[in-house]
């Protein structure tokens, strides 16, 4: 049976044609466009803190002028050291994330987590302005900064 | 599975996707359906065995919509060359991925990362394109007659 046409065509063409040029024009032009987007709609109000979700709760919340606040009934698989704070998932403690809080700079970071093969969330940079949010998805985790007013989780 | 365990091509969660090239190179010697069978098994095992069952709802939805653009790349125009359609699935692949990973997490903000994906997507696009092409050059006539 003979080479179907598509195949003759890569087998007999260039790896690039003169049409590939209207291809890269167009995703050039958007690149551009969304680089000017968020140029102009850029967050940069200064952190006042943090906020860890699990499971889509607010769990912890934390001031960079003070300590870590834990939601009441979570302080089981919340362990805080230093500045350091070591989240489960679970009372079973199975899976977790470790945040480092950086009270000076402003920042915060996940340094270890192990939900996967790959542990993207340790890659992620710190958030240190107003944007940003430093997710682990097999964990459920979610750090999000916090700019304004600061509303601690609810303890005690 | 083996991408996993190298580090993220300059940012997290950014990989060459080097089993691009099998989806590819099924939907150029066989057919749409085999093309979709393979996207389908790379999607659900690669999840499974990098024990990440959750990102199938990211790379699912981004990887069918690539190939459906692929495919009307390749069949309704004839004019771009393989490597240029394998960047536009690539594009489409990383862009869908990120704003449904926003949208899920809730966190808009990580959408400043979509230029750089896109751009890191670009260059993804061309090495998986490049292999492609480079294979169906190298192999012979003769086993491209038996393999179609």
């Amino acid at each position: 049976m003979p080479l179907s046409n598509l195949l003759q065509s890569i087998k007999q063409g260039k790896p690039f044609k003169k049409a590939d040029l209207i291809i890269y024009s167009v995703i050039a032009l958007i690149v551009c466009l969304i680089f000017v987007f968020f140029a102009l709609f850029n967050n940069t109000r200064k952190p006042t803190g943090f906020s860890v979700s699990l499971n889509d709760q607010v769990i912890i919340t934390c001031n960079y002028n003070s300590s870590p606040v834990v939601k009441t009934g979570f302080e089981k698989q919340v362990e805080i050291e230093g500045n350091k704070i070591t989240v489960y998932t679970s009372i079973k403690k199975t899976h977790y994330n470790v945040i480092e809080i950086d009270h000076e700079n402003m920042s915060v970071d996940i340094t270890m987590a192990n939900c996967s093969l790959s542990h993207d969330c340790t890659f992620l940079p710190p958030i240190k302005n107003g944007q940003g949010a430093l997710i682990c998805v097999p964990n459920n985790l979610i750090i999000k900064s916090i700019t304004g007013t600061f509303t601690p989780p609810v303890t005690g | 599975m083996i991408e996993q365990l190298l580090p993220p091509l300059f940012l997290p969660g950014a990989k060459i996707g080097f089993a691009n090239v099998f989806i590819l190179l099924a939907l150029v010697l066989i057919g749409n359906k085999s093309a979709f069978i393979v996207l389908l098994l790379k999607c659900v095992l690669g999840s499974v065995f990098s024990g990440n069952v959750s990102a199938i709802m990211y790379s699912l939805p981004s990887s069918i919509l690539a190939l459906i653009t692929e495919i009307a790349l390749f069949r309704g125009v004839k004019s771009f060359s393989v490597i240029s359609i394998s960047v536009v699935g690539a594009v489409i692949t990383s862009a869908v991925q990120n704003v449904i990973f926003c949208l899920i997490t809730g966190t808009i903000a990580n959408l400043t990362y979509l230029p750089y994906l896109v751009l890191i997507a670009i260059l993804a696009g061309v090495i998986v394109g490049f292999t492609l092409y480079t294979i169906i050059k190298i192999i012979p006539n003769r086993v491209l007659d038996k393999i179609t």
